[in-house]
């Protein structure tokens, strides 16, 4: 912006509203809060330990009959034929147990399911 | 914008809080001089601040062109203060105008420096568009077309606002040379 007259008083007027607009210009102990950034729901991560605690609660129930793995049927409808409903919330109870307990332990799934509930 | 700047607004625009952040430390020392000028109140232009960088960060992504940034935050930070302006009005039940921001007793930071200070007061003294087209003005050398767009005035008419302030800046301030270099 050019000063709009000859004598120095237009010219420090000028660089005094040009210095009052830039970076710097606000006075001390301004600070600007946002918000803080909304962590991404990790879908990935809740579908993978759903999977892993399917897997679990698959091989816990297996064993808890005794069966061989290579002689057993991976049809939906005979994986869990003839389990009861005791075993059934027995291999459900080791599956939530050992996730909850890996989870623990790494820091950022803490930190969001602190954030989710 | 240079290119740092844009690049900032890009991924904020993208979603990056970090670069928003620094946008904002960029942009605080206008946002915080044109809420000053609108409402004469230290206090109520930094909170003003504050508002009109959070509603850019809620609102960055409908930004369709990096480089209208500035233009952007200067028409949010105007809207903003305006509704503000409007809110005080309402609640101290003055009608009257423009003319009554004198009698609010501007209130200052107490770290602005006395040529800083000399300046702003005097700044009061000009009418609410003389004040808002000043500081556009001067913001990254904005031209009176944009300044226009932002103020909803013709070009033509922002150059003869911008003449008139500035001769009334030289009256207002006229013999105080030395404290202004000082």
């Amino acid at each position: 912006m050019n000063s709009w007259g000859s004598d120095g008083l237009e010219g420090r007027i000028d660089a005094l509203l040009r210095l009052s607009v830039e970076k710097g210009s606000e006075p001390n102990g301004i600070v600007v809060k946002l918000p803080p950034e909304r962590p991404a729901f990790p879908w990935v991560r809740i579908a993978s330990v759903i999977a892993g605690a399917f897997l679990l609660g698959f091989f816990a129930v297996q064993l808890s009959q005794g069966y061989e793995f290579p002689s057993t049927s991976f049809s939906l409808s005979s994986l869990f034929s003839g389990v009861s409903w005791g075993e059934a919330l027995s291999a459900a109870a080791i599956a939530v147990g050992v996730i909850g307990s890996v989870t623990a332990f790494i820091p950022d799934w803490n930190e969001t399911l602190r954030r989710l509930l | 914008m240079n290119h740092r700047g844009l690049e900032l607004v890009r991924s904020a625009m993208a979603g990056s809080r970090d670069s928003y952040g620094l946008l904002v430390m960029d942009f605080t020392g206008f946002v915080y001089t044109m809420a000053l000028r609108f409402t004469g109140d230290h206090h109520m232009a930094e909170d003003l601040c504050q508002e009109i960088f959070l509603k850019g960060w809620l609102k960055i992504g409908d930004l369709k062109d990096p480089g209208a940034f500035p233009g952007w935050i200067a028409t949010l930070a105007r809207r903003t203060c305006l509704t503000a302006l409007e809110k005080r009005r309402r609640r101290m039940e003055l009608h009257e105008g423009e003319a009554d921001m004198e009698n609010l007793n501007p209130s200052f930071p107490e770290s602005f420096d006395p040529a800083r200070r000399i300046l702003e007061e005097a700044m009061m003294r000009l009418t609410l568009q003389e004040r808002e087209l000043l500081t556009m003005c001067y913001f990254q050398e904005m031209d009176s077309a944009e300044a226009g767009e932002i103020a909803g005035l013709p070009p033509g008419t922002v150059r003869v606002y911008l003449h008139r302030a500035r001769k009334k800046l030289h009256e207002i301030l006229k013999g105080r040379e030395n404290e202004l270099l000082g």
